[in-house]
């Protein structure tokens, strides 16, 4: 399996105040991994050690196999992209402008590739417009296009959909798979909007005070959170039995538990467990989006809530 | 280096406060030298001490508070520092880009 970025007990403490905490990820190559937390988690902290704004207290990372201690990891930084907290712009200057120099902090010999950038992210037609002047989605889609020059393999995007309309959040959205599509671009991005995640993200990690809580693909969520119910019998052997027989698919949880995922006539099953002598105690239909996964995960007592 | 001076180059001619602090200079000499017409007899270590030293001095904060400034306020330096640049050498480049403002003016 080869990983794009791997942290390694990560930590990153600010006086007593443990942002990172033994954090411990590992981003597949050609994945969308979503990092899913409650503000204040430790999300943009993460993101911005592995990009070298800040050094890590304790642990290490490795991007594409280099250490983080390793003199050749600004080498490496060249292959990624990354777009914290805010866009970083110019706001006195245009849009491809802001590339421009961009282009030129890169060290790319021409200017190549530049208006396809900007056609991508859907900023055409206003070259002559000053950054200050545009609106806020405009604004993260040039922020994108920056992050786009040096064509990386690997890039970071902290809360991308933040404040953008609903059109804005499937363009970006569209992009994004997009570009892990054609271009083989592996994502690491953050987010509140759980359901737009659960739409383009290949994996997630759950991130609570500093540390990942339990890192998932998209398979292992939807067997998770697959609409089944749960079943609590006095007999299992018989039970497994009749389901057999009825051809339901079944996950066997316990001695009593049996979780079953097809459609069930629960009264015809009833009927055909009894004359086994077994006896249905309890039962439960269950399906789980993404946003009671990560309450369920993370504590639903807890007040804080992801947005 | 040579890329990172060369995108702050490219910056600095698109910002206005560069061409502002041009235009100061121009109107802080011509301010000097008409004092100097009507006061008394112009001397280069009066030039030295009064413009030099103390107006341009203020020119040049101004200029550098606002240029270096805005690489913090509007992220510009985190690009930099993602993309795989050095701290000590983007602040070389502003040092190097003021130097050439202050020759310049």
């Amino acid at each position: 399996m080869e990983y794009i970025l791997e942290t390694h007990n990560l930590e990153k403490r600010y006086q007593n105040f443990k942002a990172l905490n033994h954090l411990n990820i590992h981003i597949k190559k050609g994945a969308i991994y979503g990092l899913i937390g409650k503000n204040g988690a430790g999300k943009t902290t993460l993101m911005r050690v592995v990009c070298g704004l800040q050094k890590p207290t304790n642990g290490t990372y490795t991007i594409y196999g280099i250490s983080n201690k390793n003199h050749q990891m600004n080498q490496v930084r060249k292959r990624m992209g990354a777009m914290i907290e805010a866009p970083s712009i110019y706001l006195d200057m245009t849009a491809r402008e802001n590339l421009i120099e961009q282009y030129k902090v890169v060290g790319l010999p021409s200017f190549d590739g530049l208006d396809e950038i900007l056609k991508l992210v859907g900023l055409t037609g206003i070259e002559k417009k000053k950054a200050k002047t545009f609106s806020l989605g405009m604004k993260q889609r040039l922020g994108i296009a920056i992050t786009l020059v040096g064509n990386p393999d690997f890039l970071i995007l902290d809360e991308p959909i933040n404040g953008l309309d609903p059109s804005g959040i499937i363009e970006i959205r569209e992009l994004i798979v997009k570009l892990n599509t054609e271009k083989a671009i592996t994502f690491l991005l953050s987010s509140h909007y759980l359901d737009e995640l659960s739409k383009i993200a290949t994996d997630y990690g759950f991130v609570n005070h500093g540390e990942i809580i339990k890192e998932i693909t998209r398979k292992e969520l939807e067997q998770n959170c697959q609409k089944r119910v749960e079943i609590n019998v006095s007999n299992m052997k018989e039970c497994v039995k009749c389901l057999e027989e009825m051809k339901i698919t079944y996950e066997v949880i316990s001695q009593t538990q049996v979780n079953i995922y097809d459609k069930v006539n629960i009264s015809e099953l009833a009927i055909k467990l009894s004359n086994r002598n077994c006896i249905i105690n309890a039962f439960q239909e269950k399906q789980e989006s993404l946003e009671n996964y990560y309450i369920n995960l993370m504590g639903g007592n807890e007040n804080d809530s992801i947005i | 280096m040579i890329q990172l001076f060369n995108a702050t180059f490219y910056k600095l001619k698109k910002e206005k406060i560069f061409i502002l602090v041009i235009l100061m200079s121009f109107g802080l000499a011509l301010f000097e030298v008409y004092r100097y017409r009507t006061h008394g007899i112009i001397t280069i270590d009066r030039i030295a001490t009064e413009y030099m030293a103390i107006y341009f001095g203020i020119v040049m904060a101004f200029f550098v508070t606002i240029f270096v400034g805005k690489e913090y306020t509007e992220g510009g330096i985190r690009n930099k520092i993602i993309w795989g640049s050095k701290r000590s050498h983007i602040y070389l480049t502003n040092l190097m880009i003021s130097i050439f403002v202050r020759i310049t003016c």
